[in-house]
């Protein structure tokens, strides 16, 4: 499939500081990726550099397969992008902020109408944007990003310090652009639940390195389910049901075993009765993708 | 690319009251000349037996005298009111991503201000021929000494105009290009006072004036060197917007 964007060894140092380090990553055609880390992991920064606004220490990255270096005005004319807290011209209403873009963008003025459509602010269209909400504000951001109806979206943190509501509107937004205008996403995030419900591939940065780069469907396969066992004389047990042929592990007062399938569950507690142990839990347990998103990062941490 | 850049400038500007500050600081020297006028019995402005053919000059002498501390006032205060606009709502990183060159939102910045002060010379233009005509200096219309009177101190100030707006755009907190602009507004005079200060672009307003006072005659001759001030002024104004220029292109967007 086509590659939007793909970076190679992108770097940025400031002094003996690497906010990005030796970062590859890859967006491909049609999809939303979701680019998760901490706070001050280097997604911004990597954004940044994306959009032009600062320049790569080393490595390149290309856009449409195009050398950004080369092909800077060309890109960006197919771009659209929200970068952190809002941009906006307060004095002005949301109407005339689209319109001191426009006038930049040169695309015909009825786009206008369109874009404030997309993102449910015809109404507001004509109040002065400092009594907007940080909701419709970020709504504004993304109208002016679509301006251009740009082939690729780069948004950061575009549900920072929302309520719920505005959470969700945003998340459906970003669902209806990818589906319905077929728009490639890059988004980034530090929660990797809002991640979750949108992109179909993810990127994970911890200071500055990409440590986990794939389908969303992979990373839940590491939460590979197990299935929880309570049960007294635990050691006993456990050495029991590996002499049995079990896959166990303790981990603290449980017995863990991988297996799921509900026919040999029962059967390994009919084994655990028989062999005199008294049996007080059996659980189906799920990492959630949070606890590997932490354990990722955690790995990150150490290196 | 520069023309549009202008548009989306202008339409920035609304609500803002930068008419009113344009209109404001391009009357203030007139305004206070009349305030002076009245307050000296309210016959005439200089001189009092001044010869009634030499009124216009000594009319656009007095006023280059306010002129050359409100002039640098105005800019100062103008490009900040410019560059703040997109200081104010975090505007600089979305402006910037837009398929422009760096160097083109720069000049259009630039420009606005000093299409600004153009106007601002209009203005002047138009006030002066306006009070003079009123308080009845109207023999014979000076057109040089009015039209120079107004446009040279403006066009002499290309400098501060170009240090101006790169210190407004590359500061974001607006006190100190506004405190740096009137600091060296006001010492204009006394670096005009001094040889080697005279070359500081502050300076070269108070010498763009079309005519100058004979102090033993009290004669108004006109002042044969101010093509050369201001052709200087300008040429050196390019420079410093140029080196401005270079400095927003490589500077990190945040």
């Amino acid at each position: 499939m086509e590659e939007i964007i793909r970076t190679v060894n992108l770097t940025k140092r400031y002094k003996s500081e690497y906010p990005v380090h030796n970062l590859n990553m890859s967006v491909r055609k049609g999809e939303i990726y979701g680019f998760l880390g901490p706070n001050g992991a280097g997604k911004t920064t990597t954004i940044r550099m994306l959009l032009g606004l600062i320049k790569p220490s080393q490595g390149d990255f290309y856009i449409f397969g195009k050398d950004f270096r080369k092909n800077r005005l060309d890109i960006l004319r197919n771009v659209g992008s929200l970068v952190e807290y809002p941009s906006y011209y307060g004095q002005l209403t949301g109407h005339e902020n689209l319109e001191a873009i426009r006038r930049i963008v040169n695309t015909p003025s009825n786009r206008i109408t369109e874009v404030l459509k997309i993102v449910r602010l015809t109404d507001a269209a004509n109040r002065l944007v400092k009594e907007y909400s940080l909701g419709m504000k970020q709504r504004l951001g993304i109208a002016a990003a679509l301006l251009q109806n740009p082939k690729l979206l780069i948004l950061d943190e575009p549900t920072n310090g929302l309520d719920p509501a505005g959470i969700h509107e945003i998340r459906e937004l970003i669902k209806e652009l990818a589906h319905k205008y077929e728009m490639t996403i890059l988004i980034s995030s530090h929660l990797l639940s809002e991640v979750d419900l949108l992109a179909s591939q993810v990127g994970i940065i911890v200071k500055g390195k990409l440590i986990y780069q794939d389908s969303i469907q992979n990373l839940h396969k590491k939460s590979s389910p197990a299935f929880k066992i309570g049960v007294n004389k635990l050691e006993n047990a456990a050495r029991f049901l590996q002499q049995n042929g079990w896959d166990t592990t303790i981990e603290g007062d449980y017995l863990y075993v991988k297996e799921t399938n509900l026919g040999i569950i029962s059967k390994i507690n009919e084994e655990l009765v028989y062999g005199g142990f008294s049996v007080h839990c059996l659980q189906e347990h799920k990492k959630s993708l949070e606890d590997i998103f932490l354990s990722l990062t955690y790995k990150g941490d150490s290196l | 690319m520069i023309g549009r850049l202008l548009l989306s400038n202008n339409i920035k500007m609304k609500r803002s009251y930068s008419w009113f500050i344009v209109v404001f600081f391009s009357l203030l020297p007139l305004l206070l000349i009349i305030l002076y006028g009245l307050f000296n019995g309210g016959k005439s402005v200089e001189p009092q037996d001044a010869e009634s053919n030499e009124m216009w000059r000594h009319f656009v002498f007095s006023i280059h005298w306010i002129l050359i501390f409100s002039l640098p006032l105005g800019i100062t205060i103008q490009a900040s009111m410019i560059a703040n606009i997109e200081h104010q709502g975090n505007s600089w990183k979305q402006l910037l991503a837009l398929p422009l060159k760096k160097s083109q939102v720069y000049i259009s910045k630039f420009l606005t201000l000093f299409i600004f002060n153009i106007i601002s010379a209009f203005l002047l233009v138009l006030g002066i021929l306006l009070t003079g005509i009123i308080l009845g200096t109207n023999k014979n219309i000076e057109w040089y000494t009015i039209l120079g009177g107004s446009f040279y101190p403006y066009l002499a100030s290309v400098p501060i105009m170009a240090i101006q707006i790169w210190l407004s755009i590359s500061i974001k907190n607006q006190a100190f290009p506004i405190l740096f602009g009137v600091v060296f507004g006001m010492a204009g005079l006394f670096f005009n006072m001094n040889r080697l200060t005279k070359w500081l672009p502050w300076s070269y307003p108070i010498e763009a004036t079309p005519i100058k006072l004979v102090s033993d005659t009290k004669e108004m001759i006109l002042n044969s060197g101010v093509d050369y001030v201001v052709i200087t002024a300008i040429i050196i104004g390019l420079v410093l917007v140029f080196i401005g220029l270079l400095d927003f292109t490589n500077r990190e967007v945040d």
